[in-house]
């Protein structure tokens, strides 16, 4: 090593240990306004969902609850028993839906990612036209009617299972990710096809496993359309995402919650705030999640052994 | 490879197969055989219990326990000998029904809103029932419909959604209004009156709008009507085009909106004109600018939201004006319970102060209404099983022991033995607030398209739905009487000035799909048009006329014919 | 990469039984989605045909008979259909340009933040908005756009601008600044989202070679042309795709919460025009939705397989 080589690399440790250089200012300054931009609308809903409604409708910038804490219409939602029940059925069937849709999406993007095998490349193509051509509501209905899910609950976990899009992601990762030095060398250790799935790959990827759960659980947290259209008549099975959209939409789930509240010695709360504060409930559930997650995706640097 | 493909050419033949036998299978379970002709003295009782789901727009079904102990389901249920099953939803209703309807998997009686187009559509692919025929197979067990499906009125009904006049394959819900409704009065808030007008309220479209610019320059929103983010005229163009004694509006809804008549109406010589593009509609939007201009209207109106946004804003003391339809007096109380009373806690009825329709010259605007509303019309689907089972629920609701036991009624006299807590209580499960309506909340469109109770035992099919009986005055609480009363009061000093009946073969106007593809289209041009010759974005004589040459080019002339051929057609076939 | 290229020659042809006997396992892996797929993908797909039927549900989808394209002739006809197409396109090829440049861009500088907390708080606050649905967050966006009115002063961003000395503008009004509201919105809205992703690819990276770069003189800015950047391209490239896939299909939950007739020479798109003109219609009109569907995902795929070709070049695997 030169030792020009030698003074630029202690330059480097120097300033990285001097802390910030003015490429780093910008960096965090630009971050730092973007999250703050990104932050604001949430922490707008969440102080606007605790501030009393005669302070609200004053308007203003919520950026601190200044009046007080008013938690009433949190008691009113959770007042309703049809809010607490959907919770339930949204966990249950996003933690399935997510659960199925993750194994299969997976290990058929593995599969398929190993594109010397015979056949891998048609049903890729098979997979991928999906993306572009769906049968319709109609047929769809009969498939549904056929296989006995009309009205039932699997039908909020089981249509969705392979997602098209995160099947190309994650077949892509696969292929790039997951090195081919490193399936061979634990091979040549004795490990079978089913070894290196299950001792190497899976544990490699886990940062897109990660990230790719997430953004299903999140589809299958948000999902009404599939209770709306195909379940639509048992009021035991709805999710909370449909919940929600009742409130926004919906006069009569409304006057439900209002009720409830008023049963329960609560004032009657105006429209606007209820749902500010339902918001607020159909996204605690996933923000729990997230941060469990977000450990597997941003802390993969350490797992050394990777490609090349 | 080989055998991969062969496999899956398998599997999708077999599945194409499944798919096709599926439908054949569904296809094929129409309900022919279904005409019971049982004795006379054959009652429900003696009949077999089906169950039979029932679907209607907008209630809720969340609350189980409190559905299980309806006492009127239960009444119902035992006096047609059935088990009911509610359906209902919102968001997406009509795709579902049509869906199902189109798969086979319809509830037994449904409801949808009356196009002919459609209607006609249905019965030509067999996908509903033809009442009249199992109505008319068995008179004496259908004896309310049966005199219901063959009154001339309902036969011209008939005709004009399938073309058959002597079938029917709906239960119509038109009905007439207890009272006449109409748009165009504002409530105003009387502080801002008593600050900026000295408490005075405005008669004549020039004190409303010196009143509205007056309070937009005080630092208020001057007026806001409901316009629906500007896609609704009807309460601008009642309030200030119509005095004026034009309309602004696009045609859209009634056959006749955005044309003014001339001639006697209901003779030969009646002629509509489209009014829409018309110089005086120009000098009506030219105020509106100013309006806008001047703070009169709310800078954001077009993009901000009226049952959100405005009554916030109104509640909180911003607006001067509003319109929000109290033509209909109940609307004035729901609108002071929602909008002031629940932003202002201790508020007192003499905060509002509801005007007068406003005029010019002297004159009132006019509203031309048959007086009747069109509800949505109920099917019965070719896939259910027992369809005369349904009938025999029907024709249990259509006779005065049903009328009564879903109107709160005894012999069609109002029932005081029942508070309205009895009925608050029964209604609630299903999605309703304390609004002390003193009904049952479902089968409430069917038969009658405004919730009134119809006496089908003593009139003809056409009398009782034009003459409905309306008991709102009777169950509401001392407050809310005074709050309807107090509307009723105001609205019966001019009424008879500001509507205009028309003959009752207005009702039977039906315009071709071309004319409902013009229609669509001028609504467009007339909603981008004036929103931005309103919002100031456009300069208002500069592009009025490449506004009327739009208006010529999507064809408006054409429109105007077919309209006054399809009056004077109806005129032929009263 | 030249490896997998010599393997791939290498696995020569053998033949099918032993090839499949040899790799049962992946086979397995591939069998459950497989059927998945023929069941409820391909199982419906008859329903496409229905773009060039008028359906009649008492015939079936089979037995309705044909009618040629008329139904895309019905679609065509109208001006205003042509100008929702145009503001489609250009509105998707906007958030191409510039929404997916800068998520790469902030996927990029978050990685170069290396204090882990901050990282980390960052990451979360800009995948929130992720979660709310368009209804709320175009109801958000009208508030702090809003224009001040006779006694208000107008939404956030317009109090700075006065406060700054400049005029308010008229966001949600002015047809020349829609198109950029919508996709900063979307933008804000999405941000987060492909982050992840790019985070995702960017955590299979060994911390050595970086390491190793630096040792050789490589500055931060090095690091980043030549190590991360030519890491994640693939799943630059696979999220362009994707994002291309719909270059003709325009988010309607977004627009139609924020357009008026204000803006409609700009704003409006197909699924907001579409939906405009059959409120008044005769319910869904299934055909048409179906035609429409089959030829806007049509020129997707024409848009996808040319792309696909060139981003085969650059060596990287496409999504055929």
């Amino acid at each position: 090593m030169s030792d020009r080589n030698k003074q630029k690399e202690k330059l480097f440790h120097m300033k990285r240990k001097l802390g910030f250089n003015f490429y780093d200012v910008f960096v965090l300054l630009f971050c730092i306004l973007f999250a703050v931009v990104c932050f604001y609308p949430l922490w707008y809903v969440f102080v606007a969902s605790i501030t009393p409604y005669d302070e609200y409708i004053k308007g203003g910038l919520m950026l601190w609850p200044t009046t007080g804490v008013d938690l009433q219409y949190y008691k009113a939602i959770f007042s309703t028993k049809s809010f607490v029940n959907s919770m339930g059925i949204s966990v249950s069937k996003t933690a399935l839906a997510t659960l199925l849709s993750l194994l299969i999406t997976s290990s058929m993007a593995y599969g398929v990612s190993k594109v010397h095998i015979r056949g891998m490349k048609v049903i890729n193509a098979l997979v991928v036209f999906n993306l572009f051509f769906t049968g319709g509501l109609i047929p769809e209905y009969m498939l549904y009617m056929q296989l006995g899910l009309l009205h039932n609950y699997w039908v909020m976990v089981i249509p969705s299972a392979l997602n098209i899009t995160y099947f190309i992601i994650m077949r892509n990762y696969f292929y790039y990710s997951v090195s081919v030095e490193l399936e061979e060398a634990a091979r040549i250790d004795g490990c079978n096809d089913i070894g290196v799935f299950a001792r190497v790959v899976m544990p490699l990827s886990r940062p897109m496993l990660a990230a790719v759960g997430l953004f299903i659980a999140v589809i299958n947290w948000n999902d009404y359309y599939s209770y709306m259209m195909f379940i639509s008549n048992k009021t035991r099975l709805q999710p909370f995402a449909w919940i929600l959209r009742r409130m926004l939409t919906d006069q009569s789930m409304m006057n439900q919650v209002r009720n409830g509240a008023v049963s329960i010695g609560l004032q009657l709360p105006p429209p606007m705030a209820l749902r500010m504060a339902t918001i607020i409930c159909a996204m605690l559930p996933i923000m729990c999640v997230y941060p469990f997650l977000q450990k597997h995706f941003t802390s993969g640097m350490t797992l050394g052994a990777v490609k090349e | 490879m080989k055998a991969k493909k062969l496999l899956s050419l398998i599997l999708v033949f077999a599945l194409a197969l499944a798919t096709l036998a599926g439908c054949s299978k569904n296809a094929a379970s129409s309900s022919s055989d279904q005409t019971d002709t049982g004795a006379a003295t054959t009652t429900n009782a003696d009949r077999e219990n089906v169950n039979i789901r029932f679907a209607q727009f907008g209630n809720s079904v969340d609350d189980v326990d409190g559905m299980e102990n309806d006492p009127i389901k239960a009444a119902i249920e035992s006096a047609v000998n059935v088990s009911l099953e509610y359906d209902t939803g919102a968001d997406g209703f009509d795709d579902r029904m049509q869906t199902e309807l189109f798969t086979g998997g319809a509830p037994d009686l449904f409801p949808t809103w009356g196009e002919s187009d459609k209607i006609s559509k249905w019965v030509s692919d067999g996908l509903v029932v033809n009442i009249s025929e199992i109505v008319n197979a068995d008179p004496d067990r259908y004896p309310t419909l049966y005199k219901v499906i063959n009154s001339e009125e309902y036969k011209a009904y008939n005709k004009l959604y399938t073309g058959d006049a002597d079938n029917a394959y709906a239960i119509y819900g038109v009905a007439a209004f207890a009272e006449p409704s109409f748009a165009g009065v504002s409530v105003y808030n009387q502080a801002i009156l008593d600050e900026v007008n000295s408490g005075a309220v405005p008669a004549t479209v020039d004190e409303f709008l010196a009143y509205a610019s007056a309070a937009g320059q005080a630092g208020y929103v001057g007026w806001w009507p409901r316009n629906d983010k500007l896609t609704n005229w009807n309460e601008i163009d009642k309030t200030l085009a119509a005095p004026q004694g034009t309309t602004i509006m696009a045609p859209s809804g009634d056959a006749w909106t955005g044309f003014i008549p001339s001639g006697t109406l209901g003779t030969d010589d009646e002629y509509w004109t489209l009014a829409t593009t018309s110089e005086k509609s120009k000098e009506v939007i030219k105020q509106l600018a100013q309006l806008y201009a001047t703070g009169g209207l709310d800078a954001n109106i077009g993009v901000k939201g009226d049952f959100d946004d405005a009554y916030a804003d109104f509640g909180a003391g911003k607006i001067g004006a509003a319109n929000f339809g109290f033509g209909y007096p109940g609307q004035f109380k729901d609108f002071y319970t929602s909008c002031w009373l629940a932003a202002n806690p201790s508020a007192q009825m003499s905060d509002l102060t509801l005007g007068t329709a406003l005029t010019e010259n002297g004159t009132t605007g006019t509203t031309y209404t048959t007086g009747t509303w069109i509800g949505s019309h109920y099917f019965i689907p070719t896939s259910c099983e027992n369809p005369d089972r349904v009938l025999d629920l029907v024709e249990y609701l259509a006779s005065s022991a049903g009328q009564d036991l879903l109107q709160n009624t005894v012999d069609g006299v109002f029932d005081t033995s029942h508070g309205s807590d009895y009925w608050n209580d029964i209604n609630k499960a299903y999605g309703y607030g304390d609004d002390g309506r003193c009904k049952y909340v479902w089968f409430s469109y069917i038969f009658c398209g405004t919730e009134y109770r119809v006496d089908f035992e003593n009139n003809g099919w056409w009398e009782a739905v034009s003459n409905p009986s309306d008991y709102s005055e009777e169950w509401a609480t001392e407050s809310d009487q005074a709050l309807t009363s107090y509307a009723q009061g105001i609205i019966d000093t001019f009424v008879d000035s500001a509507v205009t009946s028309l003959p009752a073969y207005y009702n039977l106007i039906s315009l071709s799909s071309d004319a409902s593809d013009i229609r669509t289209k001028l609504s467009d041009i007339t909603n981008s048009y004036l929103t931005q010759m309103i919002g100031g974005q456009m300069d208002i004589d500069a592009n009025w006329d490449s506004y009327v040459s739009e208006y010529e080019n999507a064809g408006a002339a054409d429109l105007e014919t077919m309209l006054n051929d399809a009056i004077a057609q109806a005129r032929s076939l009263q | 990469m030249k490896e997998k290229k010599k393997q791939r020659k290498h696995k020569a042809p053998d033949r099918l039984l032993p090839h499949i006997r040899k790799h049962w396992f992946i086979y397995m892996l591939v069998l459950p989605g497989f059927l998945f797929m023929l069941v409820f993908n391909y199982g419906p797909m008859y329903g496409i045909q229905l773009a060039f039927k008028e359906y009649h549900p008492n015939l079936g989808v089979f037995g309705s008979p044909w009618v040629g394209l008329d139904n895309f002739r019905e679609m065509v006809r109208d001006p205003n259909f042509i100008r929702a197409l145009k503001n489609t396109v250009i509105i998707n090829f906007y958030n191409l340009i510039f929404g997916f440049t800068f998520n790469v861009f902030l996927a990029l500088m978050i990685n170069e933040i290396r204090l882990k907390f901050l990282k980390r708080v960052i990451q979360t606050s800009v995948y929130l908005p992720y979660f709310l649905s368009w209804v709320i967050f175009a109801g958000l966006v009208s508030v702090f756009l809003e224009y001040p009115s006779s006694g208000d002063v107008g939404g956030v961003l317009n109090q700075i601008i006065v406060m700054l000395g400049g005029e308010p503008v008229d966001f949600l009004k002015s047809p020349g600044l829609f198109r950029a509201v919508l996709v900063i919105t979307n933008i804000i809205k999405t941000a987060g989202y492909s982050t992840i992703v790019y985070m995702a690819s960017l955590a299979g990276i060994n911390p050595s070679l970086y390491e190793a770069a630096t040792v050789d003189g490589a500055n931060r800015k090095d690091l980043m042309f030549h190590i991360t950047l030519p890491r994640i391209l693939p799943s630059i490239m696979i999220m362009m795709i994707l994002q291309l896939s719909s270059l003709f299909i325009s988010n309607f939950d977004q627009v139609y919460n924020l357009y008026s007739n204000y803006v409609l020479s700009t704003g409006d798109v197909l699924s907001t025009y579409i939906y405009r003109i059959s409120l008044g219609g005769s319910g869904t009109n299934f055909e048409l939705s179906t035609a429409m569907n089959f030829i806007l995902n049509f020129a997707g795929m024409i848009i996808v397989l040319f792309t696909n070709r060139f981003v085969k070049k650059l060596d990287v695997m496409g999504i055929f």
